[in-house]
């Protein structure tokens, strides 16, 4: 018997009575936010609070137009926004439910003498006791405009002290830092971006794709953990972090040949030794050129992939391709959860899930965040739709072919992203499917999730910023 | 009986070596290249080999070993006979007698003509709904460079032969990884979105052959037929397909000729290499996005 024949198809589509559903998710109003803030890319929980870290749209100069020039449906065109508004960090207590500003970026002379923000988002937080820390500490990674990155760090969640140092300890343009972990009393961070000469459109790479390491963040003694790619020069950006059986694992994005799973047990003194366990992003390819998420989930840790979308060039035009999903264990055997069924070195991989890509739906873009709440995994995805570049210059496409990616586009619903759970990675059922009853329709998927003991915190990114009709929301799930 | 199996790639993507490794299986029958499904009825196909002659030898050489055992002048010619008896059938009724003649083991078919013609994909598809597919990738540039050269060699034989054609050379078509590697690509998989999941596979042949055993059990296990040792063993040895050599004097070729003069499995490696093609003379050109990008798309 053909083996695809006994396998299981484990999706289900009611939801498992108890559990979180939409409608048990109220929108919370967000004081003093400024109205340029239209996303956030980082939260944490931290001191009994809610840590959000938000970020601010596009300015218009250093060429950082992309959300102006973007073909999107049914969004305003115009980012709009103040130069001197820059990225916050708020803290919100579930319990009183008061929120306090603990962070507004300064504004400093810009390099044209403009006053601008220095800081245009928070992309990365973590809490880690690192070996120069009392007690454990939240880190964050404030992303420049125009400069260096800078870290923060708290020791209360009320107050916020800048890190020592410049940025990475480089003397170069590094704006931003993407990814965080923290093990043996070390915390590691990954750079991404460059602000002169590339600008937003390649805001996802970094000249230096390295994972770098300090253990005493304060001081800004930062020093490279990995050779940069990890020797490939098709790594561009060390995308993604985890710590994982006592081991860091580092996902690269590589447009190229696919993304890339590296493993380290980083003892000893940096750089430390990498081995690669996944490569061509998981065997199929480019389609799965960077890494979106990586979560430890019952004994294995979940990474998810899909082509990068800037709007502008290369495979971006192509497609629809589904996000994919997979999971690694200790022992460097892996799964595809869900995804194109194919051969690898490894062996055949089906999954197991019973889901192709996108858990069956070839729009979903990417399983853009994932966390664990209440005993199960959530992910939270971004769809094709919102910003349809694969309609553009299909010429290659047959007749009915093309007419049918046109039928399909014409099914977009303003505002849409999916939330997914699953107890096993195996058996999905959808939390919502259409987004929040009264989101806005400038979301176009999950940027972050953060669970709680409170419940589960979701912020849906939009294209705009409050003043272009957008704005920053935090949804909060709880029973 | 185990259900065919259609191997679709363009030409010069190892489909040849492919087809007899994976025909040698002892469930299995790696056919010659019928090209059946190009046309609707063997009438059609009759006519086809008319202006084509080759084009037949494929089919007598299929059909004699499958209804005789043996592919001899005389078993040939009788298939011929056989064919031009039931000029009425479809071709879809003639693979299924041949597979009813192939004891229970499931048909391979790597027939080039069917992925330049999307109604041949369709008949496939069609007629044949547990069907399973194997998308057969190579690098465009190396591709394209196979044709090319196979095109060279061919057109040095005629010149051997008919001296009178010298100065008459076909010029490269700067479009030629557009035509002989992106359009076949693109008819077989808008072919397969309508396949379900579990009936359709892709593999680059480059991973293929540096590794035969290991993917040789991954297909073998996909198909749902035996993966011991001994089934293996055999798909390791596609010099024992009957379609590894050249065929009697009345049907001699049917399959790719570097194959049938070299049939055996080689040690093989392939590194990544840019995404770009080599013209006869030399020059090394960039693929275009299009060709580039489905390049990234396919695992290039």
């Amino acid at each position: 018997m053909p083996e695809d024949k006994v396998m299981p198809v484990r999706a289900v589509a009611e939801p498992t009575v108890g559990k979180l559903r939409a409608e048990d998710f109220s929108e919370l109003e967000i004081p003093y936010l400024n109205p340029s803030i239209r996303t956030s890319q980082s939260m944490a929980w931290f001191a009994d609070r809610v840590i959000l870290g938000t970020g601010r749209s596009p300015l218009g100069f250093l060429g950082r137009f992309t959300g102006q020039e973007s073909p999107r449906r049914g969004a305003h065109t115009s980012t709009g926004g103040s130069d001197q508004d820059g990225a916050q960090i708020l803290s919100f207590d579930p319990v009183s439910e008061v929120w306090t500003k603990i962070y507004d970026s300064p504004v400093l002379p810009g390099k044209d003498g403009t006053p601008r923000a220095r800081d245009r988002s928070i992309r990365a937080s973590l809490v880690c006791q690192t070996l120069a820390d009392d007690a454990p500490t939240l880190y964050l990674g404030a992303g420049s405009l125009e400069a260096q990155v800078t870290f923060l760090r708290s020791e209360d969640g009320q107050t916020i002290e800048e890190c020592g140092g410049a940025g990475f300890n480089l003397d170069a343009d590094v704006p931003s830092a993407r990814a965080m972990a923290c093990l043996h009393g070390r915390l590691f961070c990954t750079p991404t971006g460059r602000n002169y000469g590339r600008g937003m459109y390649d805001d996802n790479i970094t000249d230096f794709p390295i994972v770098f390491t300090a253990t005493d963040p304060r001081s800004g003694n930062w020093v490279a953990a990995s050779e940069p790619g990890f020797g490939e020069a098709e790594n561009l950006s060390i995308n993604e972090l985890a710590v994982f059986e006592d081991h860091l694992y580092a996902a690269t994005l590589n447009p190229r040949f696919g993304f890339q799973l590296w493993k380290t047990d980083a003892r000893g003194e940096p750089p430390f030794k990498w081995y690669k366990i996944i490569d061509r992003g998981a065997w199929l390819g480019s389609t799965n050129s960077i890494p979106a998420a990586v979560k430890v989930f019952k004994g294995a840790l979940y990474v998810t992939a899909t082509v990068q979308r800037q709007g502008r060039s290369s495979l971006d035009n192509y497609g629809p391709f589904p996000a994919e999903m997979i999971r690694v264990y200790a022992n460097d055997d892996w799964d595809l959860v869900s995804g194109t069924a194919r051969f690898t070195p490894n062996g055949v991989k089906r999954p197991v899930s019973g889901l192709t890509g996108g858990f069956g739906d070839r729009y979903t873009h990417a399983f853009w965040r994932t966390a664990i709440h209440d005993g199960d995994l959530v992910v939270g995805t971004a769809g094709w739709r919102w910003m349809p570049t694969y309609l553009r210059n299909r010429d290659e496409l047959s007749d009915a072919q093309y007419r049918r990616l046109c039928e399909d586009a014409d099914k977009y619903r303003a505002g849409e992203f999916k939330l997914w759970r699953s107890p096993d990675g195996e058996t999905w059922e959808l939390i919502t499917e259409h987004g929040f009853p009264g989101s806005s329709p400038n979301n176009y998927g999950v940027r972050e999730l953060l669970p709680t003991p409170h419940g589960l915190f979701v912020a849906p990114t939009a294209m705009v910023g409050a003043v272009g009709g957008g704005g920053l929301e935090l949804w909060w799930g709880r029973k | 009986m185990v259900e065919p199996l259609f191997i679709l790639a363009p030409p010069r993507s190892f489909t040849s070596i492919s087809c007899g490794m994976i025909g040698c299986h002892p469930q299995l029958f790696g056919l010659a290249e019928v090209n059946l499904f190009a046309v609707d009825t063997v009438a059609e196909l009759i006519d086809m080999h008319r202006t084509r002659r080759r084009l037949q030898n494929g089919i007598l050489r299929s059909l004699a070993e499958l209804a005789f055992g043996e592919q001899t002048e005389t078993t040939c010619e009788a298939a011929r006979r056989w064919l031009n008896d039931n000029q009425d059938m479809t071709t879809a009724e003639l693979f299924r007698t041949m597979q009813d003649w192939a004891d229970g083991r499931g048909l391979v078919d790597k027939s080039p003509l069917h992925v330049y013609a999307p109604e041949a994909l369709a008949r496939i598809a069609g007629n044949f709904p547990q069907a399973r597919f194997l998308h057969l990738t190579r690098h465009p540039g190396d591709t394209v460079k196979s044709i090319l050269q196979l095109k060279t060699e061919m057109r040095e034989k005629a010149l051997a032969k008919f001296p009178a054609l010298a100065g008459r050379e076909e010029q490269v078509d700067p479009k030629s990884p557009e035509t002989m590697w992106l359009q076949p690509h693109l008819d077989i998989m808008e072919m397969l979105e309508t396949i379900p999941p579990e009936r359709k596979m892709r593999l680059r042949g480059e991973d293929f052959l540096s590794d035969p055993r290991n993917y040789l059990t991954q297909i073998a296990g996909w198909l749902g037929i035996r993966t011991d040792d001994e089934a293996i063993d055999a798909m390791m040895h596609p010099e024992a397909s009957p379609f590894a050599c050249l065929g009697p004097a009345n049907a001699r070729y049917g399959n790719d000729p570097g194959f049938m003069e070299n049939p055996a499995l080689r040690p093989y490696s392939w590194k990544a290499r840019p995404l770009e093609w080599v013209k006869p003379d030399g020059e090394a050109v960039e693929l275009s996005e299009t060709v580039s990008s489905y390049g990234m798309i396919l695992g290039y």
